[in-house]
C-alpha cells in the first residue's frame, strides 16, 4: 500500500537516507541522545575537578531523586502486579459472552531464524493450549531465506505437524539481500504480514478491521486466555483502529535454567514494562505486541530499515495518524526465554548485546523529532510530551546508574585536599549511601513480586534455588551499570557517530519445554 | 481492575515532589555540617577524623570515648562538633599516651594521625659476630661493619653546617639550621596536610620539630617522625605536627650519642658501642 505523499518521511531509518537540510537535521537528532548522556557525564567529571562542591551537591540531589523515583515506580509496579494477578484470574471468555466477537481473527506472526524445532513447536503448542477457538487463529512462521534450507525444513515440519489445527497456517520466507532493508525482525515480519494479507486475509475474505496481529518473538509462549483478553481489550477499546495492545513480557520459559545474572535482568525488564503499563501515556509497543491489521497496513507494516521495529511501529502509527494513536496496556503476560548460553560468559555477552539492541531504541528519538518537525497536524502538547518522555527515558537509562555508582563519587578522588578537608566531602558518601540504601526497599518489592511470578519450582531444583531467586536482587546495582547503562551508552555513541547497529538475533536454546502457565 | 488512576498518580507524584523540595535544603545543609541546636537554631559545625594505624587503641574526644581501633576500624569520624578547641587522646596498653589539641572550624574537617610509641624502649647492644663468643647473640660481621662504617666521617670535607636534607614522599624537606630541626613543606602548589595547619583554614610551611636550647647535630625522617641527635641530650624521636602537643620521646638520652639509619634500622653509637633501637 502506498503511503500518502505528505507522510513521505514515515519510514526514514537513518540520516543517510535523506538529502540536503533534512539530512543535517536528522543527523543532529541522531547525535542528540549521545550528546546529552556524554555531556552529563563529562559535566560531572569536569565539576569534580573544577568545582567538586557542586559535583557533590549534584550527587546528593541525584541520590534523593533516585530514592523518590524508586518509591514512585514501586507503587506503579505493585499496582500492576495486582492487576496482572487479577487479570490472570478472570475468565475472559466469560467476559466476551455479551460482546460479538465471532468474526475476530488473530494473526500470529513468529519470526524465525536459526532456532530449533523444539523452540518453534513449543510456541505453537502454546497457541493450541489457549482457550480461544483455534480456527480463528492464523499462524505465520516467518522464516528467513538467509538461514538456509535446513531452517526452512524446520518451518515446514512445524507446518506439517500443526498446520491443520488452526484456521490458517503458512510459512513465509523472507528473501535475502533486499536493497533498503536491514536483515532482522522488522523486515521479516513486514514481509510475512503482506504475505498473510494475500494468502490468508484476501484469500478467505477476512476483513482487515477484524484482524488483530500479534507480532511475537519465536520463543513467545501465550498464556491460555491471551487471545480472549486481547480480544476483549480490542472490542472494548474506544478507538480500536487507533490502538495497539501491549502484553507484559515475562521471561519465564527457562527461568529455572537461567543463571542468576540472566534472571535478574529478565525480571528487571519485565518490571520496567509492568511499570510502564501503569503509565500508558509513556507506553510504546515493545517486543511481543499486538496491533490491528488495518492501521498496520495503512502505515506500511513494520519498518524494514531499523533495529527497534517493535517500538518504531508505534511511532509510525502515532505520526501517520497525527498523534491520534495509543497503546493499551493489557496487564496480561506472555512468556518468553531468558538469556541462557552454554556458559556464564556467553550469557553475559548475549545479555549485553541484547540490551544494546534494546537500548538502541534511542534511534526513535531522531525519528520522532524529525517526524514532529514535518507533521504540523500533531498537537504541540503531544509532541512536547512524547519527545520529552523519550529523551528523558534514554538519558536516565544511561546517566543515572553511572552517576550514582561511578562518576558521582569522583569529587572524593579528584576533588583535591581543599575539598577533602570539608565536612561535605566526608558527608557525601554517608548521605548518598544512606539514600541509596533506603532505595533498596525497591529491590525488596521487586524480589517479593518476582517470587510470585516465577513458575513453580521443578522437582529437580532444590530450595536453595528458590532462595537464590530472592537473593539474586543484590546484583541489581551491578547489572544496572554493566547491562543497562553501559550498553545504552554504547548504543547512543554508535548512533551519534553514525556507526549504525544491525539487528543482532538473541540465540534461543531450550533445555526443557516451557513451563505450564497459570 | 483499572490501571492506577491519574488522580492517584498525580497525588503520588506531587507528594514525592513536595518531599523532594522539603528534603533537599535540609539534606544539603546537613551534608555541609549544619545542625539544629535547641535555643541556638541552625549552627554550623565541623568534624574531626582520627586515624589510628594500630589495633586495640582507645580513642577519646573531649573526655568521651569514641571507640577502639581494630582490624577493620582505623578511622574515627566525629561530626557535629562546635567550632573551637577539642582534645583528642589515644591510649593503647604498652604505649605512651598520645594527645592532640585540634581546632575545629565550621564546615571543615580536622584530621590527625595518632603517633603511638612504646612506653619503654630498650636499646639492644650489637655485638660483632667475629669478635664475640659463640654463645652470645651477635650481629653478622658484614652487617655490623656496615653499621660501624656508617658512622665514619665522609671522605670529602663536610659543609660548614651539619645539615641532612632528605625528602620523604610527601614533598617534605628536613633541615638542621643553627642547631634546630625544621621540617618544611616544599610543594607550594599543593595544600599541606593537616599537621601543618594550626587550624584547618590556616596552614604553615615550616614545622620546628626541635627548637629548644639543645643543639641538634643530625636529623633524619624515620617511621613517620623525625629522629635527631643533640649534642647535649642524646637521640630523640619526635612527630611532625604544628599542633600542640607533638610527642617527643627520648630513644637514647645519653650525651654524645649519635645515630644512623642503615637499611631501615635505627643504629645508635655511644662511644665505640653500637645499639639498635627496635620496637618503634
Amino acid at each position: 500500500m502506498n503511503l500518502p505523499k505528505e507522510y513521505w518521511y514515515l519510514h526514514v531509518g537513518r540520516a543517510n537516507e535523506l538529502t540536503g537540510r533534512d539530512r543535517v537535521i536528522y543527523r543532529f537528532f541522531e547525535m542528540l541522545p549521545g550528546l546529552l548522556s556524554i555531556g552529563t557525564l563529562l559535566l560531572f567529571v569536569a565539576l569534580s575537578f573544577l568545582v567538586p562542591v557542586w559535583a557533590a551537591y549534584l550527587t546528593i540531589i541525584f541520590s534523593i531523586y533516585w530514592l523518590l523515583k524508586t518509591v514512585y515506580l514501586s507503587v506503579h509496579l505493585r499496582h500492576n502486579f495486582k492487576r496482572v494477578r487479577h487479570n490472570l484470574g478472570i475468565d475472559w471468555n466469560d467476559r466476551l459472552k455479551n460482546i460479538s466477537h465471532g468474526d475476530v481473527l488473530h494473526l500470529v506472526i513468529f519470526p524465525f531464524y536459526t532456532e530449533g524445532y523444539e523452540v518453534v513447536a513449543e510456541s505453537v503448542r502454546a497457541l493450541l493450549r489457549s482457550s480461544w477457538d483455534h480456527k480463528r487463529i492464523a499462524v505465520v512462521i516467518a522464516a528467513e531465506e538467509r538461514a538456509g534450507k535446513e531452517q526452512r525444513a524446520v518451518a515446514d515440519r512445524v507446518a506439517k505437524d500443526f498446520g491443520d489445527k488452526f484456521g490458517a497456517f503458512i510459512v513465509t520466507e523472507h528473501p535475502a539481500n533486499v536493497t533498503g532493508e536491514i536483515p532482522g525482525k522488522g523486515s521479516n515480519i513486514s514481509y510475512a504480514a503482506e504475505e498473510a494479507r494475500v494468502r490468508i486475509l484476501d484469500a478467505q475474505n477476512i476483513p482487515y478491521e477484524k484482524t488483530l496481529v500479534s507480532a511475537f518473538d519465536i520463543d513467545t509462549v501465550v498464556y491460555p486466555q491471551y487471545f480472549s483478553c486481547l480480544t476483549w481489550h480490542f472490542l472494548t477499546s474506544e478507538r480500536p483502529e487507533r490502538t495497539s495492545f501491549q502484553p507484559i513480557p515475562l521471561y519465564n520459559n527457562n527461568i529455572w535454567d537461567a543463571p542468576m545474572l540472566s534472571r535478574v535482568i529478565a525480571y528487571s525488564s519485565s518490571f520496567w514494562q509492568m511499570i510502564q503499563q501503569e503509565r500508558p501515556e509513556r507506553l510504546a509497543t515493545f517486543s511481543s505486541h499486538a496491533v490491528p491489521f488495518k492501521p498496520l497496513r495503512e502505515v506500511g507494516y513494520w519498518q524494514k530499515n531499523v533495529v527497534s521495529e517493535d517500538s518504531r511501529i508505534f511511532w509510525n502509527l502515532f505520526v501517520r495518524f497525527d498523534g491520534d494513536y495509543d497503546v493499551v496496556p493489557m496487564a496480561y503476560p506472555v512468556s518468553m526465554d531468558a538469556n541462557v548460553a552454554p556458559n556464564l560468559w556467553g550469557t553475559a555477552r548475549n545479555i549485553y548485546l541484547q540490551h544494546r539492541r534494546w537500548t538502541y531504541g534511542a534511534e526513535n528519538i531522531p525519528y520522532i523529532l524529525f517526524a514532529f518537525l514535518k507533521n504540523p497536524r500533531i498537537p504541540f502538547g503531544k509532541k512536547l510530551r512524547a519527545a520529552f518522555v523519550q529523551i528523558e527515558g534514554f538519558w536516565s537509562l544511561t546517566t543515572n546508574p553511572l552517576v550514582l555508582f561511578a562518576v558521582g563519587w569522583m569529587p572524593l578522588i579528584v576533588g583535591g585536599r581543599a575539598f577533602n578537608a570539608t565536612v561535605l566531602s566526608y558527608n557525601l558518601p554517608l548521605v548518598a549511601k544512606g539514600f541509596l540504601t533506603a532505595s533498596l526497599f525497591g529491590l525488596i518489592v521487586s524480589a517479593a513480586i518476582a517470587m510470585q511470578l516465577v513458575p513453580e519450582r521443578p522437582r529437580e531444583k532444590s530450595r536453595f534455588h528458590s532462595l537464590m531467586h530472592f537473593l539474586q536482587w543484590m546484583l541489581v546495582p551491578l547489572t544496572m551499570v554493566i547491562f543497562s547503562a553501559i550498553p545504552g551508552l554504547d548504543a547512543q555513541i554508535r548512533l551519534m557517530l553514525g556507526r549504525y547497529l544491525g539487528f543482532w538475533v538473541t540465540p534461543k536454546t531450550r533445555k526443557i519445554s516451557a513451563p505450564d502457565v497459570a | 481492575m483499572q490501571p492506577l488512576s491519574k488522580l492517584k498518580r498525580r497525588l503520588y507524584l506531587y507528594g514525592l515532589i513536595s518531599v523532594f523540595i522539603l528534603c533537599l535544603p535540609v539534606v544539603l545543609l546537613y551534608a555541609n555540617g549544619y545542625r539544629f541546636k535547641s535555643g541556638a537554631g541552625f549552627v554550623r559545625t565541623g568534624s574531626v577524623i582520627i586515624t589510628v594505624a594500630e589495633g586495640g587503641a582507645i580513642v577519646s574526644l573531649d573526655g568521651e570515648e569514641v571507640g577502639t581501633s581494630g582490624f577493620l576500624r582505623h578511622n574515627f569520624y566525629v561530626d557535629n562538633l562546635a567550632p573551637g578547641k577539642h582534645q583528642v587522646v589515644v591510649l593503647r596498653e604498652g604505649d605512651r599516651e598520645w594527645r592532640r589539641t585540634l581546632t575545629v572550624e565550621q564546615e571543615l574537617v580536622t584530621d590527625a594521625q595518632a603517633f603511638l610509641v612504646p612506653m619503654s624502649i630498650v636499646p639492644a647492644p650489637l655485638v660483632d659476630s667475629a669478635k664475640a663468643p659463640t654463645s652470645t647473640t651477635t650481629t653478622p660481621h658484614a652487617t655490623y661493619e656496615s653499621y660501624r662504617t656508617a658512622f665514619l666521617p665522609p671522605k670529602k670535607a663536610a659543609t660548614s653546617t651539619p645539615v641532612v636534607a632528605l625528602h620523604n614522599p610527601e614533598s617534605e624537606g628536613l633541615s638542621v639550621d643553627d642547631g634546630n630541626v625544621l621540617v618544611r613543606w616544599t610543594d607550594a602548589g599543593i595544600v599541606p596536610p593537616s599537621r601543618y595547619c594550626p587550624s584547618p583554614s590556616v596552614c604553615v610551611a615550616l614545622i620546628p620539630v626541635e627548637s629548644g636550647q639543645q643543639n641538634t647535630a643530625r636529623a633524619e625522617f624515620f617511621r613517620g617522625g623525625v629522629v635527631y641527635a643533640t649534642k647535649e641530650g642524646g637521640v630523640f624521636l619526635s612527630e611532625i605536627d604544628i599542633r600542640p602537643e607533638p610527642l617527643t620521646v627520648p630513644l637514647y638520652p645519653v650525651r654524645g650519642a649519635d645515630f644512623r639509619i642503615v637499611d631501615g634500622h635505627l643504629i645508635v653509637k655511644d662511644g665505640t658501642a653500637l645499639y639498635e633501637i627496635t620496637g618503634l
